[in-house]
């Protein structure tokens, strides 16, 4: 090991672990960020280029096995209809995300309570409130208040412009007397802490060269680096190692050269999300824990939840300038968001609405449904596709199933031999059930909007981007992983803050909450830092 | 594989626009794209080998000169018998020339005008009107209150 001991040792540097790194920084003690990326130079983003598209399905693709950058370890999804989706870096997944930043309900806490399925929350939406308001404040937040789908809120500034597209599916929801609102987005739109506005460019989904979107690269990093945290990139933690007294005491990495080295500390704190971290306690195997670190419950891996997407698109007469405007962001509607049991299943879905797919992305979307031929009818049929299919997509909340897990797989390793994870995941009858009404009710939005030729997809393949549940919070050691403020019930100086710990996933895009929740746990453990492993 | 039966095809697969505006998909170098894909795709790169070495066959059928020398016409009829007898290749080609045809500059400036990339000038937008949510504010709140 290492001789120095840092105070506390951050593994991840994404959304959770640059927020945690941000807040325990005020407390002046030594800490130290290992993140197995790197920095993504603003020139490196493919938005500068015309043929930016490209990029998605090489050095910029969403799946890390298609990516296949040597900071990227592979996951072996065969075994899933939901594909993973996610991103290795400084800002971690936040750096390909939409930047969608809905809160949950004060419903989502009480899933047992209200709906009697899974388990309700040992937090609740008010003790979430106050660090959620700071991770907007912190993130830079468009939206605009009065949402009548959620309790008041204010937030930094005005939303994201609707645009034309907006505008038209404003108009079907209308027509159906169903809710939407501007969404709540990750996107600065006037100058916000130094960041310059969003330009309307539409890479989201490739990176933001403007710094508009709030990746936590430009959001948390910059803040919490100024305070004294380390960060050091193209660092892999292999296994998290323990010391005699019950304790961990730091970690096994591979630097940039590959070279294995040590790193003690007296507190560490995962931030790897949903596959990464019980990835890393699987690997982290020790006489004291067999099964992996902080796994006397068993539950390390298990309950994986992604949120199912039902995505259905449709073709319009008139061009809607979609390519104008952040691609994931425009509006969203919670009308099929509360559990109504007539539907046939229970708790519901967020619909997201996004801009015209690009030029690459509208021509691979048409092609498995046979929309878009070879040969001579090509071009025709392109021209009536290009800047007029818009989609939406039902982000269906997914249940907890132990069955659905994260485990380690066999043969498959990353580029310094760290078995990869493997991933078992089947859709619930309940998950199947909300899909086909969400995928319905889609349908009539995009009739009611003006489109037609309308193409269904559900569960979307490429999905899998909001992982959640695998070392799940609670107060009962049996039945969670970590307590009501992300401490490892097994490893009293383990947290875990990333949404791994989720005891449900709500139906909408979980970073809002993934934030707040590393926030709140950093407040904890600075008020609880005389008896902090009592 | 066969680069130059490769180029042929994909002119096929998305040919030339009837006005003469735009090549096909091969002239426009879209075998670049498979090619590479090929190579670091499993399983790829022997679907397009034997794809194409099958669709020699079909051509050398009707002229020893192979695909080549086939008329506009027998090309698209050998394709079409192609077609029937390994479905996959073709959507396979298809999508690969997608993503080069619909990123190359001379095909974005006959569809959009220009081929700038999106950054760093990015696009001025309408407001929209939200005056759209009088009638979602009237309703009233929908949340649980727990």
């Amino acid at each position: 090991m290492s001789e120095q001991t840092v105070d506390v040792l951050i593994i991840g540097a994404g959304a959770s672990g640059a927020a945690v790194a941000w807040s325990l920084a005020d407390t002046r003690m030594q800490i130290v960020c290992l993140e197995q990326g790197d920095w993504v130079p603003t020139d490196a983003y493919p938005g500068l280029h015309a043929n930016w598209e490209l990029r998605q399905a090489g050095d910029f693709a969403l799946s890390p096995n298609m990516r296949g950058r040597s900071e990227d370890y592979p996951v072996n999804d065969s075994d899933s209809p939901i594909s993973i989706s996610n991103f290795n870096g400084v800002g971690g997944s936040t750096v390909l995300y939409a930047g969608h930043f809905p809160r949950f309900h004060p419903s989502d806490f009480r899933v047992r309570t209200l709906d009697g399925v899974a388990d309700d929350w040992p937090i609740d939406y008010q003790r979430l409130e106050p660090f959620y308001a700071l991770n907007d404040r912190m993130t830079g937040v468009a939206g605009l208040a009065g949402d009548p789908a959620y309790p008041p809120k204010q937030l930094p500034m005005p939303p994201v412009r609707l645009g034309k597209l907006g505008r038209t599916f404003a108009s079907g929801f209308n027509k159906l007397g169903w809710h939407w609102w501007p969404s709540d987005s990750a996107i600065v739109t006037e100058e916000y802490e130094g960041r310059a506005p969003c330009i309307n460019a539409g890479t989201c989904l490739a990176g933001c060269p403007q710094g508009a979107k709030g990746s936590s690269d430009v959001t948390y990093w910059p803040a919490a680096i100024r305070a004294g945290v380390e960060l050091r990139t193209r660092c892999r933690v292999r296994e998290i190692t323990m010391g005699a007294n019950g304790m961990a005491d730091g970690v096994i990495y591979y630097d940039a050269d590959g070279v294995e080295r040590r790193q003690k500390a007296e507190v560490i704190v995962l931030a790897c999300n949903g596959i990464g971290t019980p990835r890393i306690l699987l690997n982290s195997r020790s006489p004291q824990f067999p099964d992996g670190l902080a796994n006397r419950s068993g539950l390390v891996g298990k309950n994986l939840m992604f949120h199912p997407y039902g995505t259905v698109s449709g073709r319009f007469d008139e061009p809607l300038e979609g390519y104008k405007g952040p691609f994931g962001c425009c509006i969203w509607s919670q009308e099929f968001y509360e559990t109504d049991t007539s539907r046939g299943f229970v708790r519901g879905f967020t619909f997201e609405i996004a801009r015209s797919l690009p030029p690459v992305f509208a021509a691979t979307w048409a092609l498995p449904h046979g929309r878009l031929p070879w040969g001579d009818g090509h071009h025709a049929a392109y021209a009536g596709m290009h800047d007029r299919v818009a989609a939406l997509a039902a982000i269906c909340e997914d249940l907890p199933d132990p069955a659905n897990c994260v485990t380690l797989d066999e043969k498959l390793t990353d580029s310094n031999g760290i078995p990869a994870p493997k991933i078992a995941y089947r859709l619930s009858d309940n998950s199947r059930k909300m899909l086909d009404f969400g995928v319905a009710r889609a349908i009539e939005v995009l009739k009611a909007a003006g489109a037609r030729d309308v193409i269904a997809e559900a569960p979307w393949k490429p999905a899998g981007w909001h992982l959640m549940g695998t070392a799940r919070m609670g107060t009962d050691p049996e039945r969670s992983v970590v307590n009501e403020w992300g401490r490892c019930h097994d490893v009293r100086n383990v947290f875990i803050v990333d949404g791994s710990i989720f005891v449900t996933s709500a139906g909408l895009n979980p970073t809002s909450t993934i934030q707040a929740l590393a926030l709140y746990v950093a407040d904890t453990m600075k008020s609880n830092l005389a008896n902090l492993f009592d | 594989m066969d680069a130059r039966l490769l180029v042929l095809v994909l002119d096929e697969v998305i040919p030339p626009t009837a006005d003469g505006r735009l090549p096909g998909a091969g002239t426009l170098g879209a075998g670049a794209i498979v090619q590479q894909a090929a190579s670091g795709t499993p399983g790829l790169e022997p679907l397009l080998t034997q794809g194409l070495a099958a669709l020699q066959d079909i051509a050398r059928r009707s002229d020893a000169g192979g695909f080549a020398a086939l008329s506009r016409r027998a090309r698209i009829e050998a394709l079409q018998e192609l077609e029937r007898a390994n479905p996959a290749l073709l959507p396979t080609l298809l999508t690969f020339a997608c993503v080069a045809y619909y990123s190359s500059e001379q095909v974005l400036i006959a569809l959009n005008g220009d081929a700038r990339p999106p950054h760093p000038k990015g696009y001025a937008m309408e407001d929209g009107d939200l005056s759209l949510l009088d009638p979602v504010r009237a309703r009233g709140k929908i949340y649980r209150e727990c």
